[in-house]
């Protein structure tokens, strides 16, 4: 098993599941343990509950989907009373995924976590697409960015981790404004802003017109983005995006992601996941180097 | 509920459009009546797995009716025995009572395979045609163009057969447009006795990617995970 640690945690491997594909560390228990992962990101969860878009969310598009689910969720609340009662029996990394409208509910929800011993770490969640107000609007603009994560380092007793959002320019930019307000981690990409038009009904087939598009379909656009953020930044990157093999996996972490995060998959074929984990670490044991020096190896 | 590897057994045509599918799965937990399987197709590219109604099973043969619609039914119908599909389920609530009156249109008879030629059952069934039908025997059957059977929509044939003294539950099946025509024009009395399997694309269809809710008046549900059986009247369509 590669064990790696992190921000000073401690990951059994480098595999987590990606916020909104693994729910409340719950879903997959017909499947496998959630402790076959090294980690997990919980669902987004915000101060009250959500009770997301309408009916017409997703759909599936060449080599992916699209969704516009809009951070349904449970509220903190619920997620104290209900879910952490089970993510305490567990023992890999739990990570919270917060999603506030304003700064100010990002602080609260921070100094919530910070009581939740259970809870590992928390990523803030600055590049949903598919809300009207926080989400990508922060994560879409380095000035907001810095803002925000330098207010959530302030109060977090937490390592922080910031998730980017590829609908921008430059992405480079954002990592580094996240990394100089002292980010523990990023971890990306959230998916691609996209839409289907159906052009039977002559109108757009999500009911949110635009949604989140993810799976193998914008592997090689966040190959390219943990590159990239590879060469800018020092903090360790999670990578992610349409994994569903140990190759996949193996793509991101010569790119330069020390944790990478397994998403839409999760939907498709769960059971496969703690396969691919010892594929992967069967790879790497095939390459003759250690874990830590083929992070980033493609840049030499 | 599993993931597991099917084997196709056979795969023929028993409709204009519908095939009916033979899969041996590794091993499969009896299914309950009216609930439903995600189907995967292990083909090299990357597809979300579809639902479909388990329609019969026997210990860990599970029999399938597909109709051709989509990009993965199109494919799913072509399999050959040998064949390898992705296999994910029981899933779903199930229908609690074992003698009902169960309302199918088309495919949708697929959700009824434990009501068929069961004493006890009343089944309504209709199809556009005489070509569209599955040779089953059922109480009550129509045609839209008279070709078998009472001539008339779902609906009519419902109207004109039902006996309102009957007090047993009614299940329901098939797209929405025949559901919201079902409920707009039954009595409420009968609607109150109603329970509807929803169709519904779906991502994942074990819950966990929120992506095929419908509307209902106690706020968004899960087709795959509350449901797919809800009450007709708590539905809103």
């Amino acid at each position: 098993m590669i064990g790696i640690k992190v921000a000073g945690l401690n990951f059994s491997n480098p595999f987590i599941a990606a916020s909104g594909t693994f729910g409340y560390a719950d879903s997959c228990l017909d499947f496998y343990h959630p402790d076959s992962l090294g980690g997990f990101v919980l669902k987004g969860i915000s101060l009250k509950p959500r009770k997301g878009n309408p009916p017409g969310r997703i759909i599936e598009t060449p080599s992916g989907m699209i969704n516009a689910i809009g951070l349904e969720n449970i509220g903190i609340e619920h997620l104290v009373s209900e879910k952490i009662p089970f993510i305490e029996t567990l023992k890999s990394v739990a990570i919270a995924n917060l999603y506030g409208e304003s700064e100010e509910e990002f602080i609260e929800l921070a100094e919530r976590i910070n009581k939740i011993k259970r809870i590992d770490a928390i990523e803030l969640n600055i590049s949903c697409p598919n809300v009207k107000t926080g989400g990508m609007q922060f994560g879409v603009s380095s000035k907001m960015t810095a803002k925000l994560t330098k207010s959530v380092k302030n109060v977090s007793l937490k390592p922080v981790i910031v998730k980017l959002s590829p609908n921008v320019t430059d992405i480079t930019e954002i990592a580094k404004a996240a990394e100089e307000s002292g980010a523990d981690m990023v971890s990306l990409i959230n998916t691609v802003s996209a839409m289907v038009i159906d052009t039977k009904k002559m109108r757009p087939a999500l009911t949110n017109r635009f949604g989140g598009l993810s799976g193998p379909a914008i592997r090689p656009i966040a190959v390219r983005m943990v590159y990239q953020v590879y060469e800018a930044v020092s903090i360790p990157i999670i990578g992610g995006g349409g994994i569903t093999s140990a190759d996949d996996a193996l793509q991101f972490t010569m790119a330069g992601a020390t944790l990478v995060s397994i998403g839409t998959y999760n939907f498709v074929s769960p059971a496969s996941i703690p396969e691919i984990i010892k594929q992967f670490e069967n790879e790497v044991k095939k390459t003759d180097y250690p874990y830590s020096d083929l992070i980033g190896i493609a840049h030499r | 509920m599993i993931e597991t590897r099917g084997i196709v057994v056979s795969n023929k045509p028993v409709a204009r459009a519908i095939y009916q599918i033979e899969i041996e799965t590794e091993q499969f937990e009896p299914r309950k009546p009216g609930q439903f399987a995600m189907i995967g197709i292990k083909d090299g590219d990357f597809h979300l797995n579809r639902p479909f109604s388990i329609y019969r099973q026997t210990s860990n043969k599970l029999t399938f009716l597909i109709q051709k619609r989509g990009t993965i039914s199109k494919r799913l119908i072509k399999k050959r025995p040998g064949d390898k599909l992705r296999i994910i389920g029981p899933l779903g609530n199930w229908f609690t009572e074992n003698q009902a009156v169960v309302v199918a249109a088309g495919s949708s008879i697929a959700t009824f395979g434990d009501f068929i030629e069961k004493d006890g059952s009343t089944v309504f069934y209709a199809a556009a045609s005489k070509d569209d039908l599955i040779n089953i025997n059922v109480d009550f059957l129509s045609t839209m163009d008279g070709s078998f059977g009472f001539r008339g929509n779902l609906v009519e044939l419902f109207k004109a057969k039902f006996e309102k003294s009957d007090k047993r539950s009614i299940y329901l099946a098939g797209p929405s447009g025949f559901i919201k025509a079902f409920r707009d024009s039954v009595d409420k009395e009968i609607i109150a006795r109603c329970y509807v399997s929803l169709e519904s694309y779906m991502g994942c269809g074990f819950g966990v990617c929120q992506g095929c809710t419908v509307n209902t008046k106690n706020g968004y549900k899960r087709v795959c995970k509350d449901g797919t059986i809800f009450r007709l009247d708590e539905i809103i369509l």
